[in-house]
């Protein structure tokens, strides 16, 4: 799955650290999930989506 | 320190305290298992490692509880991967014992797993690893 997470962060001037602090996980998931080696549970998802304003679908998309 | 830096810490503390326990009676039981000693006692040495090999257990699923759902897909990945190759390595050698190779205790198996258990731990902190300017 890819995803505009990378985007969306430095969009709003955050860093890793920053973003998984407000997501309660660690540096190394968002790195994961910015380099794509992770996909998230659905719960953490939402969490993204909520954090950022937008549903799931503009920020997740299969990778076709 | 981080909450993931805390928890690894706490984790590895954990883990070498239970294992550090583990040679500790494991040594008394081959040293003390004939002496002359009380029932109670022989029977607490003879039993003593199933102790830490459960605080063991007890201090993986701990860690499993304190980490996010990355660390913890990488935790089960991990225990798999190692144990599978355990398994097959232990397996093997049995097999391989009647070709010549030399006899070694049962036991063994601890280390071998340990060893497998933390090559792949380190492999995954190498590959996970965050970029210096991403922190």
């Amino acid at each position: 799955m890819k995803n505009e997470l990378k985007a969306l962060r430095t969009a709003r001037g955050w860093s890793q650290g920053e973003l998984a602090e407000a997501l309660g996980v660690s540096r190394q998931t968002i790195n994961a999930l910015e380099t794509g080696r992770y996909d998230p549970s659905l719960p953490l998802a939402f969490k993204i989506a909520r954090l950022f304003g937008k549903p799931i679908e503009e920020i997740f998309a299969p990778e076709d | 320190m981080s909450v993931r830096r805390h928890t690894e810490r706490v984790y590895v503390l954990r883990m070498l305290a239970v294992a550090l326990l583990y040679v500790g009676l494991v040594w008394a039981r081959k040293h003390y298992l004939h002496a002359d000693i009380a029932p109670a006692l022989h029977t607490a040495l003879v039993a003593g490692p199933v102790f830490p090999i459960w605080l063991m257990l007890f201090a993986v699923w701990r860690y499993y509880e304190g980490i996010d759902e990355f660390a913890q897909k990488r935790l089960l990945q991990i225990l798999a991967a190692s144990f599978g190759l355990s398994a097959a390595t232990i397996v093997s050698y049995a097999f391989l014992e009647d070709l010549g190779l030399p006899k070694v205790d049962l036991l063994t198996a601890w280390p071998v797993m340990a060893l497998f258990w933390l090559g792949l731990t380190v492999l995954a902190k190498w590959r996970d690893r965050v970029p210096g300017h991403e922190k």
